[in-house]
């Protein structure tokens, strides 16, 4: 298991929001103009799981990205889908160098698929 | 009062020292700029608005989920002109403090709730029951494996023919009656040519094998991924609430989210009064004004797409996932639009500041005269005339504000309602507005107009956003 030091940020014009990685839920702060931040020290055993619900009004953009220092793990851009929601699970291999090659699976209003992944 | 065009100008002009900008709580304004939509605002901020002559200044405490936020700002105002914000030498007429709480998800459950149950469940599941692959699964990972380990089996397997080949030809020479070292160069040469006339069916025997080796290794592991590991009580929690997130029908509610937001407001003021009919040491007054307000507001976002088939989705995904099947391919559709729901309901003592006229009133304060010339000085002020009265206000708003999906959420209609239920200025003013949106972002108002009901009138207002 290793510990790795990771930046989420969320931009969207968003009603909620609701992060996890590595299955613990994430304490964001807002900044007041549409986008949600938090830097957290998350213990990782295999690839990283980042999950990720928001709401708001259908068709509203959003973005996720999860860097470690600069380099960036996960880039995801989507938008708001049916139901007022979007769901988006990723697992992320996170390699030594701070590249990574990602999983991911995403859905609007409660479609599509979900990634899946091992335990330690 | 700030107008709606005002505010929007205001916006327009903030300088370079902003940290973030959200110029009002809600761009769904009626013409007062009044709405019963209290979408979040705030964050750390400062911002200076050189139209408003004010600094405003505030914090917000906001995680974006189901536990309260809170927030403080405070605004001061200056009575004469900007520069009087930083020189002090015209102390500022207005002040407000204001303070902020809200919750969201108070009729619902939260996500956060929603997930943490279902991942209750379905992580013991998950442990009992290791999720297999996918038939899909299973051919991405043959196809992957045979990637990887066919180039490495073709060497082996042409090393292995080139040597056979090699033997064969040996042998023939030798039997033809050829020296060793004319068999072994005989036998070098054609032997290369050999195998490279066999190469194509050498790969697709490398591939066979390779492709061999994978089912093996599936078979080996039951159906599990056989790169996942075993799963622990904490990769089942993990893997748990990813499928929940995606998975779990009670996820998709008609009404969700709602929130409840409270707002604290104390403002002091104060004012320069002229009073035509009074002795001229008493024409013009100072008027101080302890303001306060309570509101609360209650606000919820309704879906207008078909709950029923959201949810039959999620479960035909769960159920293929169950089952180790694909997951069913899903057409994608467009939402069929939103409504936000809004009603805020307030206490406030208020003044008809807005309903004063703004004069200019000049005092000559020194003359002086030669033979050909006559000097005066003049001290201007600007001061309100009219009957200044103090008040209780009950405001009680209510916004229906509609998205059709049809525009994708860039056009929203707004029916609203204005009232007062206090005893003075008692009113009632119903009417709708329209909005166009930002694209990608439905609650930015790049401008809208609205038509209200008022006191025998109608009256026009228009909203204009600037957005960076």
């Amino acid at each position: 298991m290793s510990e790795h030091t990771l930046t989420s940020v969320i931009e969207g014009d968003l009603f909620a929001v609701l992060l996890y990685l590595e299955g613990q839920r994430i304490d964001l702060s807002y900044n007041g103009s549409d986008t949600y931040r938090s830097t957290n020290t998350i213990a990782v055993a295999g690839p990283l799981n980042v999950t990720f619900v928001g709401r708001g009004v259908s068709p509203a953009a959003w973005k996720l990205t999860i860097s470690k220092g600069t380099k960036k793990l996960v880039e995801h851009e989507d938008t708001i889908g049916p139901g007022n929601i979007s769901a988006f699970s990723t697992n992320v291999e996170i390699k030594e160098d701070g590249n990574a090659s990602s999983k991911s699976a995403s859905t609007k209003g409660g479609a599509k698929k979900s990634s899946k992944k091992g335990g330690s | 009062m700030i107008t709606p065009l005002k505010r929007a100008l205001a916006c327009s002009s903030l300088v370079a020292l902003l940290a973030a900008v959200t110029c009002a709580q809600s761009a769904l304004q009626d013409a007062s700029g009044e709405s019963s939509v209290f979408i979040k605002d705030g964050g750390g901020f400062a911002r200076i608005n050189p139209t408003d002559k004010s600094i405003d200044i505030g914090f917000l405490r906001d995680r974006g989920d189901e536990r309260w936020y809170f927030g403080l700002d405070a605004k001061g105002k200056a009575g004469g002109n900007f520069a009087s914000l930083f020189s002090g030498r015209t102390p500022a007429p207005e002040a407000r403090l204001g303070f902020t709480l809200g919750k969201r998800f108070v009729a619902v459950d939260s996500d956060f709730r929603t997930i943490q149950k279902c991942a209750k469940t379905t992580a013991p599941e998950l442990l009992a029951n290791p999720p297999k692959l996918t038939p899909e699964g299973r051919e991405q990972f043959v196809e992957k494996l045979k990637a990887s380990r066919a180039p490495e089996l073709l060497k082996e397997i042409t090393q292995t023919r080139r040597d056979e080949i090699k033997q064969e030809l040996l042998k023939r020479a030798k039997e033809d009656g050829a020296s060793a070292t004319v068999a072994e160069l005989y036998a070098e040469q054609l032997a290369d040519k050999r195998v490279a006339a066999e190469a194509e069916t050498l790969a697709k025997k490398a591939d066979e094998r390779a492709e061999e080796e994978a089912k093996n290794k599936l078979a080996a592991s039951g159906g599990l991924d056989p790169n996942a590991g075993p799963l622990d009580p904490a990769g089942a929690d993990v893997l748990a609430k990813a499928l929940c997130a995606a998975e779990d029908p009670n996820l998709i509610r008609r009404l969700d989210p709602d929130w409840l937001a409270f707002r604290f407001e104390y403002t002091r003021a104060s004012y320069k009064l002229l009073n035509t009919g009074g002795a001229f040491a008493d024409q013009i007054r100072k008027q101080n004004f302890d303001g306060f307000s309570a509101t609360v507001a209650y606000n919820a976002l309704i879906t207008l797409d078909s709950v029923k088939e959201l949810r039959k989705q999620r479960e035909a995904l769960r159920a293929a996932r169950r089952n180790n099947l694909d997951p069913p391919e899903l057409t994608p559709r467009e939402s069929k639009g939103s409504v936000i729901l809004g009603i805020s309901l307030g206490v406030k003592r208020a003044n008809n500041i807005d309903d004063l006229k703004s004069t200019d009133v000049e005092d000559q304060i020194f003359t002086s005269s030669s033979e050909t010339t006559q000097r005066s000085a003049f001290a201007k002020q600007t001061v309100l005339r009219g009957d200044y009265k103090e008040y209780i206000a009950v405001p009680l708003n209510t916004d229906v504000v509609w998205y059709p999906g049809r525009f994708r959420s860039r056009i929203a209609f707004d029916f609203f309602t204005r009232s007062n239920l206090g005893s003075t200025d008692r009113k009632f003013v119903p009417g709708a507005g329209v909005f166009l949106t930002k694209e990608g972002k439905p609650t930015k108002v790049v401008g809208g107009i609205s038509l209200a009901y008022d006191d025998g009138k109608a009256r026009l207002g228009l909203v204009s956003g600037f957005h960076f």
